[in-house]
């Protein structure tokens, strides 16, 4: 065997109670090596990683760590072994401090008691190989202090506190903004350096082709191909992953502009934001861009009145509008999709029928009772109109997969025959072929009359998606970027010019 | 180099104080010293030697219980059936020594008890999965149940026989003006308050507290961890009740209840958190300590014995009314 490849996943094999999972996957990991896996959801990457790392056992075929066959029985033996996982959930004790965390399971102990500064001390070395973003993290804080980006080190601290050889990255950037993936992207390359052989799963493509050295595409339990990253590009990629063509990634654009359907004027809560003011209008779709923490998904919830606001107005349909809660909003026409489908938008161990009736149980009602009739009707109706795919509305929506989850997220909504529908990161987290759908959803929704405005923190859905952008920084309205102009590299500039003017008027007060 | 070195070293001893004010214990620690200063002051009965022993010994048994609880607590679970078990417990060392049974041996199965009524609801809550709150609040009925038999809803005085006199001693006894109950209790709390802290079994109960399915994917065994923490509830209720049993030389079919209530209410007031995840042994004996001081001070000032449930429970509601805005501030 190849001296370099540091591990082998050979003819794996898997079933879950009658499908099969993974058909006869073999893949190579070479040292140093930064290995991308993609695929739909379903396709099996995750399954494969999960073989992999120990969490379950293959049906069939053998995994080889440095040339000799291994046999997991558990999550703690592959780590033990150097096999190191990242899950895309972050799996920390929230309670315990940031040494205790990354040697759980092999804490260092002197006769029974945890030996606090051999495990404070060898913390700090394991961090310090991250530079900046580990120095900044102290081993004896608590994790519930630290922001997502630096729980992520944990994170990957935790894998490297035994020998590590092979790192997994599930999503990793998901809940990350820009300047935190690159700072990532940056520790990942510098784990790679050291030989670390890493698999990186993801549905971003930018990041595979900026980060990785090897594509590995999967479908439908299968392996399609291994490429060098040189020698492909992301189109190759995708359309092998959902295994057609996919012309278009996005819907056809619109230019016609019908009525206002919302004026928010002079939107204010400091310190987040100020003085917001923008319009929508039927057949549009806009977008509300602007980095990570720029305030977007804070003035979402407060036109929605999930959060006060302190002062300005909102309009619907020409309308002043008092909206002091949710209720009132929905009751105005104004619904809002969360970003955090799992936390904020679903009730996953409810059933679908529940989870669509939740929002407004009394148009479900008769004198007081729940007609599950009704619900049902609703629900298949919206099955068929948004393409979902389930076995019984009576099932948790939690055993659904994200793409199905996210389309009965946005069904509720449409339950409510919304005026104005904002949506929060309305694909996080799902794969190619369900993204596509809701893109052309949302085009259709807005071609019915529905005003939409979709927040992304991906650039390339925001600019293939809207045909109106309003640039928001650090709580204010920045800009705004309509038709032809609407690219990528305009918002950015946008965005940089905005901030350089910053600095030269700060620059100018010091200096006045 | 030297002023730099130095510099440090202030600033790690104000980071130290700092710590050492946000930490609940300390909290509970100044409310407990005002209660004491304040009651002194309104009543010269609260600092007599007589009344500082009997809050003293009143105390013990409920704090030695109290360092099982939080480990109970940190693990994310409790135990309702301390009260029953520490009953049963008493019940079964006054039995057997008036049957002919050795005091010391009595005292062993009293012990025995304990771990086979913490076994039971550790394997049913740890392998089995049930829900803490249900099977330890049967076991509080069943326990309570074999103590109502044993005595028949009255109370059992301990016979003399031989050995007897040793083993009261350990209850009632003191050394100097010090009660031996007491200095047995300061033992198991100082032990105990190290072994949760320090101990890398006791860190493993804060793993599966506060992030149970990452504890388990970290190679701890979280099934027989949660087993052994009501093993340990159970084991210290049944020293508990030989305690008991020695200090008061009788069992009766009450013997014991509510203890569960009293112990859970003063470890939430000393910090330790309902969720899981967080929690020391010195703070749940702190909480102990002032509950029963809070309850001293209401006999002292001559308060009505109806009123203090209502105190208790108005107490336990403010301290955790404290806890979540103190911890809003933060956030």
């Amino acid at each position: 065997m190849d001296q370099n490849v540091v591990l082998k996943a050979e003819n794996i094999e898997k079933h879950f109670t009658g499908t099969y999972a993974l058909k006869g996957v073999t893949v190579e990991l070479k040292k140093g090596e930064i290995h991308a896996l993609v695929g739909e959801n379903g396709a099996g990457k995750s399954t494969l990683m999960n073989i992999i790392s120990g969490v379950f056992p293959a049906d069939a075929g053998s995994i080889y760590l440095d040339g000799e066959q291994v046999h997991f029985h558990n999550p703690n033996d592959a780590q033990m072994s150097g096999i190191g996982f990242v899950h895309q959930e972050l799996a920390l004790c929230q309670d315990l401090s940031v040494g205790n965390n990354i040697f759980i399971g092999h804490l260092p102990t002197a006769k029974g008691m945890v030996d606090n500064e051999s495990l404070n001390r060898e913390s700090r070395s394991i961090l310090n190989q991250f530079g900046e973003s580990g120095k900044s993290i102290a081993p004896e804080e608590l994790v519930s202090s630290l922001s997502v980006a630096k729980q992520q080190m944990v994170e990957i601290a935790k894998a490297l506190s035994s020998d590590c050889k092979v790192l997994i990255f599930d999503e990793p950037t998901s809940s990350l903004n820009e300047g935190e993936a690159r700072g990532l992207f940056r520790v990942i390359r510098r784990l790679a350096d050291q030989g670390i052989g890493i698999f990186y799963i993801s549905h971003k493509m930018e990041e595979i082709f900026q980060l990785c050295d090897t594509i590995t595409i999967m479908r439908d339990g299968c392996k399609i191909e291994t490429l060098s990253v040189q020698d492909t590009d992301a189109e190759h990629v995708v359309s092998n992953m959902v295994g057609r063509e996919l012309e278009n990634l996005y819907p056809q654009k619109s230019n016609k502009r019908g009525r206002e359907m919302l004026r928010v004027e002079g939107l204010t809560r400091k310190p987040v934001f100020e003085n917001i003011s923008f319009s929508t209008y039927q057949g549009e779709i806009l977008g509300l861009c602007g980095l990570v923490g720029a305030g977007r998904t804070e003035i979402a919830r407060c036109i929605c009145g999930i959060d006060k606001r302190q002062a300005g107005d909102i309009y619907v349909e020409g309308h002043k509008m008092t909206i002091s809660n949710c209720k009132e909003a929905a009751r105005a026409g104004i619904c809002y999709l969360t970003e955090d489908r799992k936390k904020d938008g679903l009730f996953l161990e409810m059933s679908l029928i529940e989870n669509m009736i939740a929002p407004q149980i009394d148009a479900f009602s008769h004198y007081g009772l729940v007609s599950s009739k009704e619900a049902e009707l609703a629900t298949q109706k919206y099955k068929e109109m948004l393409n979902v795919k389930y076995a019984s509305p009576f099932q948790n929506i939690g055993s659904l997969s994200g793409g199905n989850q996210q389309k009965l997220m946005l069904a509720k909504l449409l339950a409510m025959k919304p005026k104005v529908l904002i949506l929060d990161e309305p694909t996080r987290g799902i794969d190619v072929g369900a993204k596509a759908e809701i893109h052309q959803l949302l085009r259709r929704l807005s071609d019915e009359g529905i005003s939409i405005i979709v927040i992304s923190s991906e650039m390339p859905e925001t600019v293939g998606v809207c045909d109106r952008v309003v640039v928001i920084n650090v709580g204010r309205v920045i800009g705004e970027i309509a038709g032809e102009q609407l690219t990528q590299e305009k918002i950015v500039a946008t965005i940089s010019e905005f901030s350089e003017g910053q600095k030269e008027e700060s620059y100018e007060e010091q200096v006045g | 180099m030297k002023s730099k070195s130095d510099s440090k070293g202030g600033n790690s001893q104000v980071s130290a104080w700092k710590k050492i004010r946000s930490m609940k214990e300390f909290s509970v620690l100044v409310i407990l010293l005002v209660l004491i200063v304040f009651i002194s002051i309104m009543s010269p009965a609260f600092l007599t030697v007589t009344n500082l022993r009997t809050t003293a010994i009143g105390f013990s048994c409920n704090a030695i219980i109290a360092i099982a609880m939080t480990l109970a607590l940190v693990s994310g679970g409790f135990d309702l059936s301390v009260g029953s078990v520490l009953g049963l417990s008493a019940v079964s060392v006054v039995v057997l020594t008036n049957n002919g049974v050795s005091i010391w041996l009595a005292c062993l199965v009293g012990i025995l008890v304990g771990i086979i009524c913490g076994g039971i609801n550790g394997v049913l809550i740890g392998y089995l999965n049930l829900n803490a709150f249900i099977t330890t609040l049967g076991m509080q009925q069943m326990a309570r149940g074999i103590v109502y038999v044993l005595t028949n809803g009255g109370s059992i005085g301990l016979q003399d026989a031989a050995g007897v006199e040793a083993f009261r001693y350990v209850g009632s006894g003191s050394v100097g003006n010090i009660p031996v109950l007491v200095i047995v209790c300061l033992v198991f709390v100082i032990i105990g308050d190290i072994l949760v802290r320090r101990s890398g079994l006791a860190r493993n109960v804060f793993f599966v507290g506060s992030n149970e399915k990452t504890a388990m994917l970290s190679g701890i065994n979280t099934r027989l961890v949660k087993t052994m923490v009501y093993v340990l509830t159970g084991v210290l209720s049944g020293i508990a009740g030989v305690l008991t049993a020695s200090r008061f030389g009788t069992a009766t079919s009450s013997t014991g209840s509510g203890v569960e209530m009293t112990v859970i209410s003063a470890a939430v007031i000393g910090g330790v958190s309902l969720a899981g995840g967080k929690g020391t042994v010195a703070g749940a004996v702190l909480g102990v300590v002032m509950m029963s001081v809070i309850s001293n001070i209401l006999v002292i000032l001559n308060v009505s014995v109806h009123w203090q449930n209502f105190i208790t429970g108005a107490i336990l509601i403010l301290a955790i009314i404290f806890d979540v805005l103190s911890n809003r501030k933060k956030n």
